[in-house]
């Protein structure tokens, strides 16, 4: 048997290559938080330290069962900004980069957030809650996480 | 016979170097935003495989060197506190090396402007990107999380979707720029044959 010319050998070994990566991400997108969409409200807190300001939300019934969103509806009950810049697929994710006022890097100082005592370390959005927790978000020194 | 090798495969070495330094750093800064999708380990495997193990250190030092000023230039990663900083460049920086020194492993005298190279580099790109990967996810964990009250084993979990996409970004972009590269790259000079001597009955 005659060995396959090398321009069939290189489309192979391309389609082989696209489909290993498109599998890859699909595989990624498997661990993904998914948010369950939900029929009733469940309990939630938000406590938000900024330079010298706190807000706190608290609401018995949300369906807004992520970090990001629980924020969002915050923001909404109380008129205050929130600021936001997106992360590109395959792995897309949300970054807060302003809350009512208060940027990134103003005085050395970044948001990052606790769900119930524990550091997040993962963005808002991909941040799931089920219902209970306690939400802190802090404006804090770098490293001060 | 005339040759029938372009010009422009004639570059040297520095201009391979220069020109994988440029496709690190430019890859990096343009695919900022998508998250563990890069060409430094392409640029550095590649500079190792090319042009031996002291280019891809200094391809690899330049790309990271100055893509990471930039970055950080930009106010990137400035939630994390210097320290922190430090201490996850030591482990970007030697991991992007051992990549390199992988690709040099893979030998430059093997790879040429072939599917059965570019299909070498690319499987050598796995066990590259997953050293890499399990390197700086511990550095994260030791600089980052684990000062956070974050464990080893949830540090490596998390990470998995981020080397799944770091995988199909190795496996593309290493053997899409390799096959340039091979292209452009001298072709290696060939060891002289041993001159055979007389068999004794």
């Amino acid at each position: 048997m005659s060995p396959l010319p090398e321009r069939v050998k290189a489309a192979l070994f391309a389609a082989v290559i696209v489909v290993s990566a498109v599998g890859l991400i699909a595989g990624a997108q498997a661990f993904r938080p998914q948010p369950p969409v939900l029929t009733e409200g469940i309990p939630l807190s938000m406590t938000i330290e900024g330079a010298g300001w706190t807000i706190s939300y608290t609401t018995n019934r949300t369906t807004n069962n992520t970090v990001f969103l629980f924020l969002l509806e915050a923001a909404r009950t109380f008129h205050f900004a929130v600021q936001w810049s997106n992360w590109s697929p395959p792995y897309s994710a949300v970054f807060i980069d302003s809350i009512n006022g208060s940027m990134n890097n103003d005085g050395g100082r970044w948001w990052v957030f606790w769900v119930d005592g524990v550091y997040a370390n993962t963005a808002a959005d991909l941040t799931v809650l089920a219902g209970g927790e306690a939400i802190a978000w802090r404006f804090v020194l770098s490293g001060g996480g | 016979m005339a040759s029938r090798t372009p010009a422009f495969r004639k570059l040297t070495k520095l201009d391979i170097a220069f020109l994988l330094i440029l496709v690190g750093v430019g890859g990096r800064l343009l695919l900022l935003r998508v998250a563990n999708v890069e060409t430094v380990l392409a640029a550095s495997m590649l500079a190792g495989a090319f042009l031996g193990w002291r280019y891809s250190l200094l391809v690899t030092l330049a790309v990271m060197g100055i893509s990471d000023a930039l970055i950080y230039a930009l106010g990137y990663g400035g939630e994390l506190g210097l320290m922190s900083i430090l201490g996850l460049t030591g482990f970007t920086w030697s991991g992007m090396v051992f990549a390199g020194l992988i690709g040099a492993a893979t030998g430059r005298r093997r790879v040429l402007f072939t599917t059965r190279s570019m299909a070498l580099l690319a499987t050598v790109s796995i066990p590259a990107t997953l050293l890499f990967d399990v390197w700086t996810a511990f550095g994260d964990w030791l600089f980052i999380a684990g000062p956070r009250g974050l464990s080893l084993a949830t540090v490596y979990y998390l990470q998995i979707p981020f080397t799944l996409i770091h995988l199909a970004s190795s496996i593309v972009f290493v053997p899409l720029f390799g096959s340039i590269f091979s292209y452009l790259t001298p072709a290696p000079s060939h060891l002289p044959m041993p001159e055979p001597t007389d068999g004794e009955n």
